[in-house]
């Protein structure tokens, strides 16, 4: 009987910690009820989780380099640690991070702070530690699970809200019925090779060849429903609504960390595990990066709710980052981290600017809420700019670098077609995200209530600003250390 | 032998499945996928799944429904009113339905030759003892993180429903 | 299928043959008189005043949704309850793990008053 060696306690650390931390918020909120400003303890308590996680991430990453090895795969092979699992968990760890840092002036002022919150992140967390290590099928489900069914109820949080709860039911639903096409897939593959183990499903797939039945329904089931979780067209219905319902930092955090972690997975699972038969997913995933940056770059164009757009420009970037897997090259690959990088840093900082909008008595969602912010505001209004210029790929900031390698890689693997498409919707967004600055700069006030900020939005804020302008101008160590942690090389 | 009961109890899960489509009022399509959830349990009963099946009857066919009917009941939802449907569905959803069929019928006609066909009672892993032994050795990781995934549910269910208490 | 089951399967097709047979013996001896009378509550009832069905709190949907998640944690306990003697202090851990979890969603759902009625 195989037992639990410290090899493998060291492979599950940080999900251990995780999930250790997440019980005790419950527990410490139940219990802490009557301490005084306890609910700010709550949250020092989940960034010490969050800090002693990212230790233990560490920790197993100079374990792997003392020992020479690219990865390793302990927990009876259910977990393999390597560069896509080290890189998709200190992306998701930061944006845990800016998360706990926006949520706490948020949760007081919509009067819904609890101990839930912080554990259902750190639960989501933990999902998305188990989506982007796992090298077995079930586990790789149930991180799956556990990410999608902490998120549908971190989505529906805001109680009094009734757009909230309308939009974690229409996640909910439609979320489950896209797990149902992943388990439906995974279950085939089982079928297949008769193991859950990935290694052992891409062995017998190759074997089997692309035109084997079972093999394209496999495929087609499990892309459809990986492309729901990263809302790519046609799989992305869900996502204005969802984006627009749920909290503001929440929102932020589903765009960011639940696409950085879904990316991981797809990473492992089509190029990785079903790269024999590359040619039944590509055609998928180029009609969907297309339509992504169609449907995103064009339905945006119209969006008044700021939040909904925020959800379109998402949508299109999940379309770029596509690109980057089509090309399927070193290149093309080192696309996916380095636009994963500039990706989660700008949104996460776009959506800390929403969360400041929202203030007591205003809603502050809606595209008219920003006028006069160069007045009000001018740094606030100012690193908003770098960071809307970053999301519409404008040099001299990260949205550039990003693009650029995105666009290297279409040109050298000749998808020059597709360089054009992307090309174009570069300055279709150009135009919306040009209405938010038209909004701040041109239009007078309507308020003066000030901003929502607190010592961890600022915080988050400049720190996501200044980075994207960083990267943008000073690339090599950032990207250095991003390549060395995903291990693609220099 | 069988293959007359597995006849039987797809009959039965499909007429069910209809008539949980068809039925206008919610009550009865609650009654009828009982119906499906039992039948299904046969069903895994005669492939070698017994305790997927004691579970099916267990946790689907009785806490799952009996939560389907607290829900008709917490909604007070009456029969489903007739109409609604556009003039596509109505004209063109019969002839799609026929179409699906024959596509299908076709597909597994033509690779079905291919498969090798079930035999009832090949399977004997599927006792509680071996489901026992499999999810406490292989599949330690993923049993642990089941419980994380329950204890999430039940955080779900207070959070989303706590709403309407206070 | 596993033979052991035979007996249930006959006991099943027994138990939904009772009622019905019940009910066409019961057709084929009573005379068939209807009448509006018949029909209304008299001593041992009230006049209904509104529908049979009313609207439930959402309470009882809570504690029925926790009955089934309590119920799913069961069925995962069983397993490892045939198994027991074979799995040994190892298998007592790996339960006590999963215990673990769900009993602070229990102490938590406690303390939160959740099952609080008054």
């Amino acid at each position: 009987m195989p037992v639990f060696t410290g090899s493998d306690m060291l492979t599950l650390l940080p999900a251990i910690v995780m999930c250790l931390f997440a019980c005790g918020t419950l527990v410490l909120d139940v219990m802490g009820r009557r301490i005084p400003r306890g609910r700010r303890w709550l949250m020092l308590f989940g960034l010490c989780g969050l800090a002693i996680t990212g230790v233990s991430l560490w920790r197993q990453w100079s374990a792997l380099a003392a020992g020479g090895l690219s990865q390793y795969t302990g927990a009876q092979g259910a977990v393999t640690l390597d560069g896509l699992g080290f890189f998709s968990n200190a992306l998701v760890l930061g944006a845990t991070v800016l998360l706990f840092l926006t949520s706490y002036r948020f949760l007081e002022i919509t009067r819904e702070h609890s101990g839930e919150y912080y554990s259902l992140a750190l639960f989501a967390q933990a999902g998305m530690y188990f989506m982007a290590t796992a090298s077995e099928l079930i586990t790789l489900f149930l991180g799956l699970e556990l990410t999608s069914i902490s998120f549908y109820i971190l989505v529906g949080f805001t109680r009094v809200d009734r757009r909230s709860n309308e939009a974690a039911l229409k996640y909910l639903l439609l979320g489950a019925v896209s797990s149902g096409f992943i388990l439906y897939g995974f279950s085939l593959l089982y079928g297949i090779a008769g193991s859950t183990e990935l290694a052992d499903i891409s062995s017998a797939v190759s074997g089997r060849g692309a035109s084997d039945p079972f093999v394209v329904v496999a495929v087609v089931t499990i892309v459809a429903g990986l492309l729901f979780k990263i809302s790519a067209v046609p799989f992305h219905m869900w996502a204005p609504d969802a984006y627009d319902g749920a909290p503001t930092p929440v929102t932020g955090h589903l765009s960011v960390a639940s696409k950085v972690a879904s990316f991981a997975v797809i990473l492992r699972l089509l190029p990785m595990t079903l790269g024999s038969v590359r040619s039944l997913w590509e055609p998928l995933l180029i009609v969907a990066a297309v339509a992504s940056m169609t449907v995103g770059s064009i339905a945006a164009l119209t969006q008044h709710r700021l939040k909904r757009l925020f959800a379109y420009s998402s949508i299109a970037h999940a379309g770029y980052i596509l690109l980057g897997i089509i090309a399927g090259t070193q290149m093309g690959l080192r696309g996916v981290y380095v636009y994963l990088i500039v990706y989660a840093l700008m949104n996460l900082g776009a959506f800390t600017v929403l969360t400041a909008l929202h203030r007591h008595g205003i809603a502050g969602e809606d595209l008219h809420d920003l006028r006069g912010l160069s007045t009000t505001r001018p740094v606030h209004a100012a690193l908003f700019v770098v960071l809307l210029l970053s999301l519409a790929g404008m040099p001299p900031t990260a949205g550039f670098l990003a693009k650029y390698y995105i666009f290297t890689a279409l040109i050298e693997t000749r998808h020059y077609a597709l360089a054009v498409i992307a090309a174009a919707y570069v300055v279709v967004s150009l135009y919306f995200y040009f209405r938010l600055v038209r909004e701040m700069y041109m239009r007078p006030a309507e308020t003066r209530e000030p901003l929502a900020a607190s010592l961890g939005i600022r915080l988050s804020l400049y720190a996501t600003a200044a980075l994207t302008l960083f990267i943008g101008v000073f690339p090599e160590p950032v990207l250095r250390l991003g390549f060395r942690i995903s291990g693609v090389g220099q | 032998m069988d293959t007359i009961l597995f006849f039987i109890f797809a009959i039965i899960a499909v007429v069910c499945g209809l008539n949980l489509v068809l039925q206008k009022h919610p009550i009865s399509s609650a009654l009828s996928l009982i119906g499906v959830m039992g039948s299904l349990a046969v069903l895994y009963l005669m492939l070698g799944a017994e305790f997927l099946a004691a579970a099916q009857v267990i946790v689907y066919a009785g806490a799952i429904m009996v939560l389907f009917v607290f829900v008709i009941m917490l909604l007070n939802a009456g029969s489903e009113k007739p109409g609604g449907k556009s003039w596509f569905a109505q004209i063109a959803g019969i002839p799609l339905l026929l179409a699906f069929i024959a596509v299908m019928g076709f597909v597994i006609e033509t690779f079905l030759p291919a498969l090798r066909s079930v035999r009832f009672g090949s399977f004997a892993g599927g006792t509680a003892r071996e489901i026992g032994r499999v999810l406490f050795t292989e599949y330690l990781l993923p049993f642990e993180v089941t419980s994380v995934l329950i204890l999430i549910a039940i955080l779900g269910a207070v959070v989303l429903a706590r709403k309407e208490i206070d | 299928m596993p033979s052991g089951y035979l007996p249930i399967f006959v006991f099943a097709i027994l138990a939904a043959l009772f009622p019905v047979a019940a009910l066409l013996l019961a057709r084929l001896v009573r005379p068939s008189a209807p009448n509006a009378a018949k029909l209304s509550a008299y001593e041992c009832g009230i006049e209904p005043t509104s529908q049979s069905r009313g609207r439930y709190s959402v309470r009882f949907f809570l504690v029925a949704m926790l009955f089934v998640i309590f119920d799913v944690e069961t069925v995962f306990l069983f397993p490892w309850a045939v198994r027991y003697r074979q799995l040994g202090w190892f298998g007592i851990a790996e339960a006590g793990v999963f215990l673990a979890f769900l009993v602070v969603g229990y102490v938590w759902v406690i303390r939160k008053r959740v099952l609080d009625w008054s």
